[in-house]
């Protein structure tokens, strides 16, 4: 029993992300004498909080078997357009709740056209986030907005104790978003529809509203994360999220969700996130340019990919070997 | 009834064939032509064939990869790789025409890669190519540092000046890369790869077809026309630009999916393409003939492009 629960997470890829974060660890503290500093430590978790609550959204989304292209251009809009409302002086409270519905709406139109139109996932969000990055554009008219209130900006430069706010955000929704996906209906639904869509169907599994409330749960992170990363800049232009695009993909698949849908989940996309941010902060403390950033998480997406076909193929065979020796 | 009617009345049976694209084409032009004077004059229409050159050899290239049920999502990315190679390896003291041929050769070996990937990998092509895209889309920023990178040679302007038998250069070569494609779609063996693959990936497996090889030519194959297009990009800008094809893998699929190839089914060929490209590029010279600022048209654009994409699945849908 305990034999196999070990051989069960030794398979799982989650076990092979937290080896390499832990790798990275050590190679990070080794070649970078600044890494391994209380500091540091809180800035790695203050900078990867923003990629920590896109990827837990993109989770959801990425279990039923579907991708969303979107998220990065989708928190550049909500992060713009509250800092638009901001300066045109509504009160807080209300940019929130603005803010928030923007991001349920643009959730609802990716699960439209999937849902609904049957597109391709990674076509259809791949086209929404042209559109909304162009609304962006719109929305910041070719300006950059700096200057926003105090207590807007706190939410992003604030510390509740010795820890920053927005990490305390990031866990809270972690936190959220494993108890959604791991202890309810709407999570077990999810996985249901991710492994085997037709059988989901036969067990009464709501197939559109499932689909709808994970591109829903995705578009609200997104826009949580805008805007905190609103927050945290304490500016906006119409730019800033596309950086987070390919790493929040990048974070989730590195934590061993399957592309497939149905297998992965939170505490593999949390190793996933941490990992690729210790990655930037290496590259930023090594000052290598932002310019080979996309270069560097392009092979680590590629080379995880890989990893995972190439392992989950060795599985199914020794899956069958294991069966012919019970005949 | 109504069936039987339609089936023998000659002139409904010609409009029912009459794909969508070639409607939202003819209801574009019409309503571009009442926002501006200048927009039905045949300058504007030969200039539209000249600007859709680029977007059409990189169309032609996700339609192939369309029909074997992938997508590229680097095309684009190759197309500014391709630019800034030519230029930085010209500027380099490398002669003009052998930087333009090793250009070429590189964005063929990405495809080969993309190709061997997928194949040999077994891991979905959009996220290959996504992965793909961004490392071109590094190396291309870090040779010419964030921006464009410029020599002055005359060639350039020979070719986008060039003219024959009335047709500017670039569309002849248009032309003939669009002939090129047609035979190799319909009259080579790898052509017949490419509809195997779309078709049923597990019955050529079984029938111990190796699906490795025919993968990778079709890449590479994609990265011939890409490289052709990104020398005629560099020919038009008379530079390198890291950026310059940033989302034409997009618009790409969309010019592929509104010509009538199907991402499912691996049906369809390159002569819709040829119109889903034509409806883009009118859509976006109609934007900038009718005075709609440049800080719109992204917006605006993708929103039509995916308006018509859906409007284009619903109608499909409904027919079946």
């Amino acid at each position: 029993m305990m034999k196999n629960s070990i051989k069960n997470f030794k398979r799982s890829q989650s076990f092979y992300s937290f080896i390499g974060l832990a790798l990275v660890f050590v190679i990070a503290s080794l070649i970078v004498k600044e890494f391994l500093t209380f500091n540091n430590i809180i800035t790695v978790l203050r900078q990867g909080s923003v990629l920590l609550i896109l990827s837990t959204g993109l989770t959801a989304v990425i279990l039923t078997g579907n991708m969303d292209l979107s998220v990065g251009a989708a928190s550049g809009l909500v992060g713009c357009l509250c800092a638009q409302l901001l300066k045109s002086g509504v009160p807080i409270p209300v940019v929130f709740v603005i803010g928030l519905i923007t991001g349920a709406i643009i959730g609802i139109f990716n699960g439209f056209l999937v849902g609904i139109v049957k597109l391709p996932s990674f076509i259809a969000t791949y086209g929404t986030n042209w559109v909304v990055a162009g609304l962006s554009i719109i929305i910041m008219n070719g300006d950059i907005i700096y200057g926003l209130p105090e207590g807007f900006t706190w939410l992003g430069t604030g510390y509740v104790g010795p820890i920053p706010f927005i990490i305390i955000v990031a866990l809270i929704m972690v936190i959220v978003a494993y108890v959604m996906l791991q202890k309810t209906t709407f999570g077990r639904d999810i996985y249901a529809y991710g492994s085997n869509k037709d059988a989901a169907l036969y067990s009464a599994v709501p197939i559109k509203k499932t689909l709808f409330s994970a591109f829903i749960m995705s578009g609200v992170t997104a826009a949580i994360a805008g805007i905190l990363m609103t927050a945290r800049l304490d500016a906006a232009d119409s730019t800033m999220g596309d950086a987070y695009g390919l790493q929040t993909v990048a974070a989730v698949v590195v934590g061993g969700t399957s592309m497939l849908g149905g297998e992965g989940g939170i505490t593999g996309t949390v190793i996933g996130a941490i990992l690729l941010t210790i990655i930037v902060n290496v590259m930023n403390l090594l000052g290598i340019t932002s310019f080979a950033q996309p270069m560097v998480v392009g092979i680590v997406i590629l080379v995880m990919v890989l990893f995972d076909s190439y392992s989950r193929r060795r599985q199914n065979t020794t899956v069958k070997k294991d069966s012919k020796k019970s005949n | 009834m109504n069936a039987k009617v339609a089936t023998n009345n000659p002139i409904i049976k010609f409009i029912k064939s009459i794909p969508p694209v070639v409607w939202i084409t003819l209801v574009l032009i019409s309503v571009f032509s009442m926002s501006s004077d200048r927009y039905l004059q045949f300058s504007n229409f030969s200039n539209m064939l000249v600007q859709s050159v680029p977007l059409m050899l990189v169309a032609f290239a996700q339609t192939l990869i369309v029909l074997t049920q992938g997508t590229d999502l680097s095309l684009g990315a190759q197309v500014s790789f391709v630019t800034v190679i030519w230029i930085y390896l010209t500027k380099a003291g490398v002669p003009i025409y052998i930087s333009a041929i090793v250009a070429v050769l590189m964005s063929m070996c990405v495809g080969a890669v993309n190709g061997l990937i997928v194949s040999k990998g077994k891991i979905p092509p959009f996220i290959a190519t996504l992965g793909m895209q961004n490392i071109l889309n590094s190396i291309s920023l870090l040779l010419t540092a964030g921006a464009s990178i410029y020599i002055f040679n005359p060639l350039f302007h020979n070719v986008t000046q060039a003219k024959i038998v009335g047709l500017p250069l670039t569309v002849w070569i248009a032309a003939l890369m669009f002939l090129i494609t047609w035979v190799v779609l319909y009259k080579t063996k790898l052509g017949a790869q490419v509809f195997g693959l779309g078709g049923n990936q597990e019955a050529l497996t079984l029938a111990g077809i190796n699906l490795i090889k025919p993968s990778i030519k079709i890449y590479a194959f994609a990265g011939l026309l890409t490289g052709v297009s990104g020398l005629i990009t560099t020919c038009r800008l008379e530079s390198g630009q890291p950026v310059v094809g940033a989302g034409w893998e997009f618009e790409a699929v969309a010019a592929t999916l509104l010509g009538g190839t199907s991402l499912r089914e691996g049906k369809g060929g390159i002569g819709g393409t040829v119109f889903g490209v034509l409806l883009i590029t009118i859509l976006k010279n109609g934007l900038n003939v009718s005075g709609v600022p440049s800080l719109y048209q992204n917006a605006i654009i993708g929103m039509i492009i995916l308006m018509s994409i859906v409007i284009d699945a619903l109608a499909r849908r409904a027919k079946s």
